[in-house]
């Protein structure tokens, strides 16, 4: 059969079976019963044509409007930032404990390794804030703001390599293909701003490091124009947006106009989603074609501003950069802003490699912090920063003072987050003496995207998208709310 | 594993020969007064009967593996049904066999008499073991019973201080959580790993794993360690595919362990636990964060599209709630005129964000019907200190930005702010620290960014 008349009469699996069976069901009860068999019919045609319909407004009064996510990829070490371990200097040197090790899943990386050696923190800690909360001596700015932030130790994840970790932890699932978070709440909460994507995604490299892929920030079985907008490292974000030499706006206006009524023609024949994707986007495309020259155009920052964000400021591509481009974005009311910075995975000559990361991040991320708290804006936005995993305490390969490093560690790490309704000040959950295992308040990824929706007002059990005969979540079957870490 | 899928039938498959059989019985009994005969009818259901009879009888036999039963009920149920089995065997012999025998019609008679005497008992002791063996005495302590169940965590949030104090810890909060997650396994019929949880000494005495709980010391307790098992554990209580306990119902078993397991304390002394306050007080017992607003109506959608031909974006702050969020993100250029518009929403509008618009004092002051305005971000407008007295209208405010406006100490000190009141913002304009500082004197509990 042709490809599009598939498509057309396409009726998937799980819907066959149900509907034959409770189509043979209600025909004999309707004969049983003696009566008129329409209501049957009618409640098996309603439970056949159940909609997807985006949720428009929140389920609830939201505490957040918009999300700033900092992903860290590569697995930043809770050791060296948040989780300040003293037993770990004690202990440099010696085998990690039977106990402590466990038989929790170790990489292929070290998983023929005869030793488990602790490795002492490349870093130095003091307190900070109104709470005297441990921070590492590596990230000045962000201790500076520490009573702002949520910190959260005891974060938990399946996964142990990147790929799927970062998929697992942006879309619920290890294997590509399912929606991430920004995808699902562009959908089901629409756009703020009508001349900007809802969900825009930035990245900045760190040197010698992971790819990662635009799996990331797919909008998987959710119609296609909720996928982040990816912009460019250089003079202009998006390419291609701007008008050719000797093209007038209205000329372009009327040629899109016309492809328009095309489509629309190819899809009243067809019904192929992606035809409506391609109309969105198009039509985005000439509305952004006003609003990003502006926002891409930092000239009208004052000088007292971009110092906060630290030198690389101006250098398109930094993570600096990013995070001023995150602020105006956030301004202009883009509703999931999604930074990667990659640059966090340290499985050798991790001392030297976290010192290159946390200064390339550490300023910019805390400077965002506040420069949306000075403009009312950390209220109702709220910041995360993390990674997909964090990393052993033993050291990876031989143990020497310069040249240590730490592989994946999925059964804890820290992340924090600021502002949104999240509750500032509070370092929540703990980790055994080696920052290995949780020993209290474990959040899992679920509970964190299941926290992260609430602040929105979503109930993340009731916003669903049904495709392919099932019913999908982004916290899939699982994940609590964790009303502690809310205000 | 499919022969426990069999069992499962006993429940329904029983019915038919207790049915048949009856329904034999009479047949029988209408024979011995009247002319009409139903030989045929008698001898076909007798043998159907029996032969459902002896089905049911394995089927239960089957479900009884499962375990988990009163075994004293049980036993009763299982040999009077095994004992009903051989006389309707017998009673089909003798109805094949012997129908031309002397002793025929004595036979017939005594072996149905024996056989509904004995199809009543199987009834009420298999009755007794799935409904309970007070289900059918009437019950004259039904009433303590409700109030147990009347209370739980939520409902106890809801009453006043005073009242809550007077709760008795266990029959208020505890019992009643046991009673809707666990009892119904773990009672006195149907005892699971032979533990109940009716009452204190039960819960004590403990099952075939031992006590279920160690007073004091909650992590060493058993039933405390099976709820907090990972719940794909086989283990993890209550089990898969049960009704669960969630992390507020753990953290306070919990609690309760590790404070005695006490049944007479009252929720007085709970109370003063952070923990068990945290987890009653409103505050934390995640109710919804809602508006202190009455219930108003939904906006009527013309009034909407009326706006959104001006490029504001106005939306229900949440689903099926009449208060809405106005944002001027897209409008840029909107003037006083264009934002008297605005005012059609009255009371409905709570959230207003007017930042980079060309409004002045002017389009405030035509807002005043606005009259709930909870968040109003004003930032970068051309408002100046004139500009207060018209936002001390909106006497609901709890967030105020001016960031970016021409506003000095002079207007800040007329701001008048309610309780309510929780966050400032003007940063970037022509408030001075000691213009701050004054204000702070005013509202020592507002947070100020400057």
């Amino acid at each position: 059969m042709h490809e599009y008349l598939k498509l057309k009469y396409q009726q998937n699996r799980r819907d066959f079976l149900r509907g034959s069976a409770l189509g043979l069901g209600g025909i004999a009860l309707g004969s049983l019963l003696g009566c008129n068999s329409k209501p049957s019919q009618k409640i098996i045609s309603q439970i056949l044509e159940e909609q997807n319909v985006p949720l428009g407004s929140p389920h609830f009064l939201p505490k957040a409007k918009r999300v700033i996510y900092l992903f860290q990829s590569g697995g930043p070490s809770q050791m060296e930032l948040f989780d300040y371990k003293p037993k770990l200097y004690e202990m440099h040197g010696q085998e990690i404990p039977a106990s402590v090790m466990g038989k929790n899943r170790i990489s292929g990386m070290v998983n023929n390794q005869y030793a488990f050696p602790l490795a002492k923190p490349a870093a130095t800690f003091k307190q900070a804030g109104a709470n005297g909360t441990y921070v590492s001596d590596l990230i000045p700015h962000t201790a500076s703001i520490i009573d702002d932030l949520c910190v959260v130790r005891s974060m938990v994840t399946d996964q142990i390599n990147h790929e799927p970790a970062v998929i697992f932890t942006q879309t619920g699932n290890q294997l590509s293909g399912r929606p991430c978070m920004g995808s699902w709440l562009s959908y089901g909460l629409g756009s703020m701003n009508e001349n900007l994507p809802s969900f825009i995604v930035m990245l900045s490299k760190g040197g010698g490091d992971q790819p990662i892929s635009s799996a990331a920030w797919s909008s998987g079985f959710l119609p296609s124009h909720h996928q982040g907008v990816q912009f460019m490292t250089g003079k202009d974000p998006i390419l291609y947006l701007n008008t050719p030499d000797g093209i007038d706006r209205m000329d372009r206006r009327r040629a899109l106009d016309f492809i328009k009524n095309f489509n629309q023609l190819q899809n009243e024949n067809l019904h192929d989603p992606e035809i409506e994707g391609q109309i969105n986007q198009a039509e985005m495309a000439y509305r952004m074609q006003l609003a990003i020259p502006d926002i891409a155009d930092l000239s009208n920052e004052p000088q007292h501003i971009l110092d906060m964000y630290g030198e690389d400021v101006l250098v398109p591509g930094s993570f600096a950069h990013n995070c001023i481009m995150a602020r105006r974005l956030a301004e202009k009311d883009v509703r999931f802003i999604q930074l990667y910075h990659l640059g966090w995975d340290h499985h050798g000559a991790l001392a030297s490699g976290i010192k290159r990361a946390t200064k390339q991040t550490d300023q910019a991320s805390a400077a965002l912090v506040k420069d949306l708290k000075q403009r009312g804006l950390l209220d109702d936005t709220l910041v995360i920063w993390g990674g997909e995993f964090g990393r052993t305490s033993f050291s990876q390969g031989k143990l020497t003072p310069e040249g240590f490093g730490r592989d994946h560690h999925p059964g804890a790490y820290s992340i924090w987050m600021a502002g949104g309704g999240v509750q500032p000040g509070l370092v929540y959950g703990e980790t055994d003496d080696f920052a290995h295992n949780v020993v209290n308040d474990k959040v899992h990824v679920h509970d964190f995207q299941a926290t992260l929706l609430h602040l929105l007002g979503i109930d993340h059990e009731k916003f669903i998208f049904k495709t392919q005969g099932r019913r999908y979540r982004l916290t899939d079957v699982s994940g609590n709310v964790i009303h502690n870490l809310i205000a | 594993m499919i022969t426990e899928f069999i069992g499962h039938f006993h429940p329904l498959v029983v019915h038919l020969p207790i049915g048949i059989l009856i329904f034999t019985f009479i047949l029988e009994l209408i024979q011995l007064k009247s002319k009409t005969k139903f030989n045929q009818a008698i001898l076909l259901g007798t043998f159907i009967g029996s032969a459902f009879a002896i089905v049911s009888a394995i089927m239960g036999w089957l479900l009884s593996l499962d375990g988990g039963y009163d075994e004293k009920l049980l036993n009763n149920h299982q040999y009077a049904g095994w004992i009903l089995c051989f006389f309707c065997i017998l009673l089909v012999i003798v109805k094949m066999f012997f129908s031309a025998n002397v002793y025929f019609d004595k036979l017939n008679k005594s072996l149905w008499s024996i056989i509904i005497i004995v199809l009543f008992l199987v009834g009420h002791f298999g009755g007794s073991i799935t409904h309970g063996a007070d289900y059918l005495s009437l019950d004259l302590s039904a009433g303590n019973k409700e109030v147990k169940k009347a209370l739980s965590i939520d409902s106890i949030s809801a009453l006043p201080t005073e009242k809550q104090a007077q709760v008795n810890t266990y029959e208020g909060l505890i019992y009643p959580l046991l009673d809707a997650k666990c009892i119904q396994c773990h009672n006195s019929e149907k005892k699971k790993g032979n533990l109940q949880l009716t009452s204190i000494d039960l819960i004590l005495k403990g099952g075939k794993k031992g006590p279920a709980l160690t007073a004091y010391n909650a992590n060493q307790s058993l039933m405390i360690q099976r709820m907090l098992l990972d719940p794909a554990n086989d283990k993890h209580m209550p089990p898969k595919g049960k009704p669960q306990l969630n992390n507020k119902e753990i953290n306070l078993i919990y609690w309760w362990v590790q404070h005695g397991a006490l049944v007479n304390d009252k929720l007085g002394n709970a109370l003063l636990n952070d923990t068990v306050k945290n987890l009653i007080a409103s505050k934390i017992v995640p109710a919804f964060p809602t508006l202190s607003l009455p219930q108003t109506s939904l906006v009527d959608s013309n009034k909407i599209n009326t706006l959104k031909q001006l490029g504001l974006i106005v939306q229900p702050i949440a689903k099926g709630v009449g208060y809405v969020d106005l944002s001027a993100m897209n409008a840029a250029l909107l003037n006083d005129v264009q934002a008297q518009k605005i005012s059609i929403l009255d009371s409905h509008l709570v959230w207003l964000n007017l930042a980079n618009t060309k409004i002045t004092n002017k389009g405030i002051a035509n807002l005043s019907s606005c009259k709930n305005v909870i968040k109003l971000n004003v930032a970068y407008t051309s408002l100046n200190d004139d500009a207060i007295g018209l936002l001390n209208q909106f006497t609901k405010l709890s967030y105020l930005n001016i960031v970016g406006t021409s506003i000095t100490d002079n207007g800040l000190a007329k701001l008048n702010l309610s309780n309510n009141f929780k966050s400032l913002y003007c940063w970037n304009t022509k408030i001075t620290q000691s213009g701050v500082d004054q204000f702070k004197k005013r509202y020592p509990n507002i947070q100020i960014n400057f």
